[in-house]
């Protein structure tokens, strides 16, 4: 959507088109009765060594995952827009932490390959022409946990559309089995529940920059120990124990510069606060640079976290206290990622009588490094259509 | 729930940018994919659910901590 080169015409009609996507409201992006569908495929290879809360003491936290994703959105009216996202997972993690924060199993053998399936569906409604509603429900299943969600928000478009004020709410009921060290086996029925509240804003500051921000609540309640996760007290496997509620604070801003029609610029922070004590900031920066005429785009991101040893973390502990962790997830930590993201518009084709429009297509990968050992690579492709 | 101060600085940024104000007619620039809050948020998901899962801290994306067994 580069308006340099267009006629006024034009001009004016892609702003109108670009509207849409610049309050992240994509709903109105498709014509009436039209769909567009994305195929995601995520891959996931993560190596670590120093995880104490490894059940049988080994460190290692190395898990391989695969998760193809589907993405669906449907125009069902001028108003009204319909949406779903289907995944499935397929990892193994030979004795080590799964992806989600589990532990492989006893012994160094692992449980072997394991699968989750999600999912989440949505509609969302523009009440007037300055604002929407929008909600979801969903769920989430694996053999250690199965979660259901509902999402319910509105977004507000104020003084000529150089501001937009959202605000939505998010409620989490998941059910774990976690783990009886003593036994060896896993107890059904530990229930949790996570209430989330975010609000956020976005302000046009000048015609090459975009400010936007926001703030998120989130309180959890109930058994929020890690499915498999151990401590060591002087040589004997503990199950892990923490508090049955967190209440966590985040906020963030995010400053996006032109500094030409191609070029442009993304630095976002976060401040993170609980009480359990941990703190963490986080910066990310991406460079973008359109190509081939904006038929295609590249971006460069580097992202850095810093995060506080959490309260109730120690590598081992001498006796059993109240709560205790050795989650690596928990302790104090610098990391770094690198990313690379490229994207790629096709032309349009028929294929069976349908009219495939505005097909593209994505390569991107991830390197991630924390100062405890944790790396993890991640490799994305994607392919996306209209008809 | 929500602490006062996240509110106040929330309520500050907004009283202080809202009388921005960029005419229709000069909105192509920022109009363009790469200026979009994500111009990729199917990938961007599963990168949050990833930091979500790796990392102590939630809040400021789309994965708020749950439907992962993660605590």
């Amino acid at each position: 959507m580069v308006a340099t080169k267009l006629s006024s015409s034009k001009k004016y009609l892609k702003l109108f088109l670009g509207l849409p996507l610049l309050f992240s409201k994509s709903y109105a992006q498709l014509e009436k009765g039209r769909t567009k569908v994305k195929w995601l495929f995520n891959g996931y290879k993560q190596t670590g060594s120093l995880g104490k809360q490894v059940y049988d003491g080994s460190g290692k936290e190395d898990v391989t995952a695969y998760e193809p994703a589907i993405f669906i959105d449907h125009q069902l009216n001028e108003k009204t827009n319909l949406n779903a996202q289907i995944v499935f997972d397929v990892f193994t993690n030979a004795s080590d932490t799964k992806l989600d924060a589990g532990t492989g199993a006893s012994g160094g053998e692992g449980i072997g390959w394991q699968t989750r399936y999600a999912g989440n569906f949505g509609a969302a409604h523009e009440f007037d022409k300055y604002g929407l509603w929008k909600t979801s429900i969903g769920f989430s299943k694996e053999w250690d946990y199965k979660s259901l969600n509902a999402t319910l928000g509105t977004e507000q478009l104020y003084a000529d559309d150089n501001f937009t004020l959202g605000v939505n709410a998010k409620i989490y009921k998941d059910e774990a089995k976690l783990m009886d060290v003593r036994n060896g086996t896993y107890i059904d029925g530990k229930h949790r529940n996570i209430y989330a509240l975010n609000l956020s804003f976005t302000q046009l500051i000048t015609k090459d920059d975009i400010l936007h921000g926001g703030t998120s609540s989130i309180k959890s309640s109930g058994n929020l120990e890690g499915i498999s996760n151990t401590v060591d007290v002087n040589g004997v496997r503990y199950e892990e124990r923490l508090p049955d509620d967190r209440n966590r604070q985040s906020l963030f801003v995010k400053w996006i510069h032109a500094f030409k029609d191609d070029v442009a610029l993304h630095v976002k922070y976060r401040y993170y606060s609980d009480d359990w004590e941990l703190f963490s900031n986080t910066v990310e920066t991406s460079i973008f640079k359109s190509l081939s005429d904006d038929d295609a785009f590249i971006e460069f991101s580097y992202r850095f976290y810093k995060q506080d040893r959490l309260k109730y973390y120690q590598d081992s502990f001498d006796d059993p206290v109240i709560f205790m962790t050795s989650d690596s997830d928990m302790q104090e930590f610098n990391a770094h990622r690198l990313g690379v993201h490229y994207e790629r518009k096709l032309k349009d084709r028929e294929v069976y009588g349908f009219a495939l429009k505005d097909l593209s297509w994505v390569l991107a990968y991830y390197n991630y490094t924390r100062e405890n050992k944790l790396k993890y690579n991640i490799a994305q492709t994607s392919l996306a259509l209209r008809f | 729930m929500f602490k006062i101060q996240n509110i106040f600085y929330l309520l500050v940024t907004m009283t202080i940018f809202s009388c921005a104000n960029v005419p229709q007619i000069d909105r192509g620039r920022i109009s363009s994919r790469i200026m979009q809050i994500d111009p990729h948020p199917e990938e961007s998901y599963f990168l949050e659910e990833v930091n979500a899962y790796r990392e102590a801290s939630v809040g400021g994306a789309q994965a708020a901590g749950g439907g992962c067994g993660c605590n």
